[in-house]
Parts: structure tokens; C-alpha cells; sequence
């Protein structure tokens, strides 16, 4: 004879079960759907500040400069610091050939200052500026540059011109004139200059960075943000969700 | 070929009686004029490696007349002496070429005209004569560009390969020269000298006649020497059939770096027409430019562009737009 009690604990587990099946059936599925399940958590930043020194020619050069740490993916990690570092490479080479017209003996130190500020963290895409700040002994300083960094965490790919951003090359081409044109707008003069972005937290950081040849081929580096508005009609939608979320 | 002839006081050696030990020498060359005082002792040699003047031609032999003159300065007397001679340098000579003067200074001093004063210094003024080419090229390194000083300005700016220069002086750290093609045209300018003191600037470089290019609208293609690279444009800002020139590189874009694993010129863009900002340049997006997404490709196009010359002082060539 079977005891009323060894139903109950029979049902009991079956209960037990079919809830943990019921539970874990629709978690699944999710996976299935969801085009993130391979996008890597949240990353974590580690902060470096390098300073270099050469006394030979007077050089003193402060970076600072992100780490990025994805937990799922070191590739991806290796991925993005590589580009960081060949950023700030960039950046430090432009300076030290410039080192090499600064006057030597005035005294004067030759200063290279990189910070760097992470516009926008999102697990679909990491996007830094970098500005640089420089003088050279002797010479008249120039505006500060800004340039950036985006990083599409999905495909693991640097972006060159930023394209991906947008929803195909006429809105990047539309998108692209009307940020030159704000940069622009009250610039008095003959600017010649390239036009570099990249997503923030509800819209865009841009800068121009070129010459001016009215001002005899003055050195041009403007920037600024870039309003939600001007650019919303261009962006692809992922991109749009994740600058406004 | 136009030679430039850098004439140096090197030295000055001090012997014979002592007179003195500062000592002004004044040197004139056709025109030019060196001034130094320095303490320099009996019986020693002083090292002086100052510029007395930069001289041009076109001749195998540069002759010029030269008057040294050398002072002892003293607070009542000074002792003067001076020596006037012919230099003859050959142009064709790579080597450094010497010259060595000789200058009495005789100890003269007088009171109500009363004369005395019997020991003689003797002077050894060298002079040391460099020829080389007038005309020198920026050198096509690193990623095409070589920073230097506008002396007008002050500031840091940037010259593509081959551009023609003239050098107008060196000192010991430096080589001033005058911009002779592209947008700084005529220009006054300065680079650092290398490590081992000699130009950064390289000479024996024949420009080569104007370039010839097509850019077919339909085909988006450019085609340089029947060669044929795929480019984009930008429909909303077509290009018209016509004629344009294709001008030396004005600055560095930075608008290339992206590119740089591809090319290392990918930089250099050279502007079409004389105005606006249309380029051509290696890229993967248009804005009007025309752009050569073959970016591998594109230091094949740079070699070909870079050391033409239309004679304009402003262009390497010309650009067919056709259909």
C-alpha cells in the first residue's frame, strides 16, 4: 500500500521539476533570440599614466591613457588596447618629429599632454577621445587636437571612417557635412580641414583639424559637441539606442 | 648647376710675440662681413666655425678678394693688422677646402707722438670653403613629411618630399633656406641639422616632367599611366568634365592615419584645382574628394605623383575628368 505521505513527496518532486524545467526552457530561448549573448559584459577600465622624459632634448611627455579589460574576451581586450596604443603612438611621433624644430636654447621645455575621456561605453561599442596639448620651445603654440577612437565591440573592429554608425554612406555623407558645417559656422576664414567624430552620451564629439590659408597656412583645430538633433535622422538604429539610452 | 659656396672662419691661432689676448677679427668677402672678438692667448688656437657668408654660382672656380683684419684691443692702444687676398675655390671639389692667412700685428703705441713698442703677433686665420648644390629637396622619409620652422611666423609647419628649397645659411644647429615651390612658396624657413651636422635635405634630384591623369565619372576609376585604380566619389557633388590641376601636397592629413597600415604616404593627398577641398587621396568614403579605396595601391600613385613637376611652382600635373 502506498502511504498518502510518499504521494506527497513524489509529487513534491515532480513539482520541483517541472518548475526548474519551466524556469530554465524560456531562459534559453532568450539566448536563442538575442543577437547579444556573444556581446562581452561590462568592461573595466584600468587608468595609466605614462610620463616620459628626455633630457638629451628636453622632451617631457604626460599621457594618460585607458586599459580596457573585457572579462569573456581577451582578443577583444588585446584588440582594443592595441588601437589605443597605436593612437597615442600616432600622437607621440607627430610630436617627437616636431621636437626636431623647436629651438634649443631658449630654455624652454618641449611638453606632449594626452588625456583621454571615454565618450561612450556601451556593450555594443567603446568610443575615447584623445586630446592633445603640446609646445614646442620657441615655437607659437598650437590649438589642442582632438581625435578619436571607436570601437565596435561586436565585430571587434576598429572603425576608419565611422560609416557603421550611420544607416548607410548618404546619411554618413549627410551626417558628415552637417557636423563640418556646425563646427564651421563661425569660423571667419578659408579652414581646410579634415572632419574626425565619434559617439557620445546623446550626440556626437567632433573636431577639424587642418589648415587655414588665408592665415598663411595657419594650423586649424576646432571642436565641439554635436547635438542629438542635428544627427538623429542619419544614425542606424542600434547605434541610436545606444547613444540615448 | 648653381653651386653654393659657404665660406667659415674655422680658426684662429695666436703665436709670435704676445700683444694681447682680446682679439677682434673682421673678415670681408664680396660684400660680406664677419665680426668676432674672442679671447684668444699667445701661443694657443682658437676654434671659431662662424659662417662669413654664403655665395652663389654657376662656374667651376669661384675666386673673391678677402680682407682680414685683426685688432688687439686695448684700453688706450689698440694694435691693428690686416691682409688682403685672392681665394679660388672650385665648385666641383665635395671635400672641404682650406685656406690659411697670415696677420702681423705689430705693438704700436705713441704719446705726443713718440713712438715705442717692438714685439709682433702673428694671426693664422683659417678659412674653410664648402661647395655644394644651391638648389636641395626634401627627402621622401618616415611618412613624407619634414617638419620645420616658418621663420616669419615662428611656428611648426610641414613640407612634402621633393619640394625644392634654397639654402641661404647654416649655423651650427640649423640650415635656413627659402621655400621655392608650393603654398609656402618664396617663403623663409628652418630645419635642425642631423646628428652628425650634416642637411637633412638631399640634393642630385631631377623633377620629373608633369603628370597626366584621368578620372572617368561613370567608371570611378583613375587611371594613371594606364593603370587603373577604383575610387568612390560623392554623387551629391559630381565632377564636371574638364581640366584640373593636381597640386604639389600642401599639408599633412591627418584624415589618412586610419590608412597608414596600408600606405605609409596615405597623408600625403593632393589637392585638384587650386581651391576648395578636393583632394585625391587614398580613403574609403568620399565627401567630393575622389578617393582611391584601393589604399594599398595608393604609394604606387605617390610615387608617380610626388616628383612631378607641371612648372607652375604649384602643380605635379594635370587631371582629365572625363565621362
Amino acid at each position: 500500500m502506498i502511504r498518502p505521505g510518499k504521494i506527497l513527496i513524489a509529487g513534491a518532486i515532480v513539482a520541483a521539476v517541472l518548475a526548474i524545467l519551466f524556469y530554465l526552457l524560456p531562459q534559453r530561448e532568450d539566448e536563442d533570440i538575442d543577437q547579444t549573448a556573444n556581446i562581452p559584459g561590462q568592461p573595466i577600465i584600468s587608468w595609466q599614466k605614462i610620463k616620459i622624459t628626455e633630457e638629451r632634448k628636453n622632451v617631457l611627455i604626460d599621457i594618460t591613457v585607458p586599459r580596457i579589460i573585457i572579462g569573456s574576451s581577451y582578443n577583444l581586450d588585446s584588440e582594443i588596447n592595441k588601437a589605443i596604443t597605436w593612437r597615442v603612438d600616432l600622437l607621440k611621433s607627430e610630436f617627437i618629429s616636431g621636437v626636431t624644430t623647436a629651438a634649443y636654447d631658449n630654455g624652454e621645455t618641449n611638453t606632449l599632454n594626452v588625456d583621454t575621456e571615454i565618450l561612450l561605453m556601451t556593450p555594443r561599442l567603446i568610443s575615447l577621445a584623445f586630446t592633445s596639448t603640446q609646445h614646442l620651445a620657441g615655437s607659437k603654440d598650437k590649438d589642442p587636437e582632438r581625435m578619436f577612437l571607436v570601437f565596435d565591440l561586436v565585430n571587434g573592429e576598429l572603425l576608419k571612417e565611422g560609416n557603421e554608425l550611420f544607416r548607410d554612406d548618404l546619411a554618413w555623407s549627410e551626417a558628415v557635412k552637417a557636423m563640418k558645417m556646425a563646427l564651421l559656422a563661425d569660423y571667419q576664414g578659408d579652414p581646410n580641414c579634415d572632419l574626425f567624430f565619434a559617439p557620445k552620451h546623446n550626440g556626437f564629439a567632433a573636431s577639424c583639424i587642418g589648415v587655414d590659408w588665408n592665415r598663411g597656412g595657419k594650423h586649424l583645430s576646432l571642436t565641439g559637441d554635436i547635438s542629438m538633433s542635428m544627427i538623429q535622422e542619419f544614425l542606424a538604429p542600434s547605434v541610436l539606442s545606444d547613444i540615448v539610452q | 648647376m648653381l653651386k653654393s659656396i659657404q665660406l667659415k672662419l674655422l680658426k684662429v691661432k695666436n703665436s709670435g710675440d704676445s700683444v694681447g689676448r682680446d682679439i677682434r677679427v673682421e673678415i670681408e668677402v664680396l660684400g660680406k662681413f664677419l665680426r668676432i672678438d674672442k679671447r684668444i692667448e699667445s701661443g694657443t688656437t682658437t676654434e671659431i666655425n662662424r659662417e662669413v657668408g654664403r655665395f652663389e654660382t654657376d662656374r667651376g672656380l669661384f675666386q673673391a678678394d678677402v680682407l682680414i683684419t685683426v685688432i688687439e684691443k686695448d684700453l688706450l692702444f689698440n694694435d691693428v693688422g690686416n691682409t688682403k687676398n685672392n681665394i679660388k675655390i672650385s665648385t666641383i671639389a665635395t671635400k672641404p677646402q682650406q685656406f690659411v692667412f697670415e696677420v702681423r700685428v705689430r705693438e704700436s703705441r705713441s704719446i705726443f707722438g713718440k713712438f715705442w713698442g717692438t714685439k709682433t703677433a702673428i694671426f693664422e686665420i683659417t678659412l674653410e670653403a664648402e661647395a655644394s648644390d644651391a638648389i636641395k629637396y626634401v627627402p621622401d622619409e618616415g611618412d613624407g613629411w619634414l617638419k620645420v620652422v616658418l621663420e616669419d611666423k615662428y611656428s611648426e609647419e610641414s613640407l612634402p618630399a621633393y619640394l625644392k628649397v634654397k639654402i641661404e645659411r647654416t649655423d651650427t644647429k640649423r640650415e635656413y633656406f627659402t621655400i621655392l615651390e608650393g603654398p609656402h612658396r618664396g617663403r623663409p624657413a628652418s630645419v635642425i641639422l642631423q646628428d652628425d651636422g650634416s642637411s637633412q635635405f638631399i640634393t642630385g634630384i631631377k623633377h620629373e616632367p608633369m603628370i597626366r591623369a584621368q578620372y572617368s565619372i561613370s567608371q570611378k576609376t583613375f587611371i594613371l599611366k594606364g593603370k587603373k585604380y577604383k575610387t568612390t566619389d560623392y554623387p551629391e557633388t559630381p565632377w564636371e568634365k574638364g581640366l584640373y590641376d593636381i597640386e604639389i601636397p600642401d599639408a599633412p592629413h591627418k584624415g589618412g592615419e586610419n590608412y597608414l597600415s596600408q600606405s605609409k604616404r596615405a597623408k600625403t593627398w593632393f589637392r585638384i584645382g587650386h581651391d576648395g577641398e578636393r583632394y585625391l587621396h587614398a580613403g574609403g568614403f568620399s565627401l567630393g574628394c575622389i578617393t582611391v579605396i584601393e589604399a594599398n595601391r595608393w604609394t604606387e600613385i605617390y610615387n608617380n605623383l610626388i616628383k612631378a613637376r607641371k612648372g607652375d611652382f604649384m602643380s605635379v600635373g594635370v587631371l582629365e575628368v572625363v565621362d
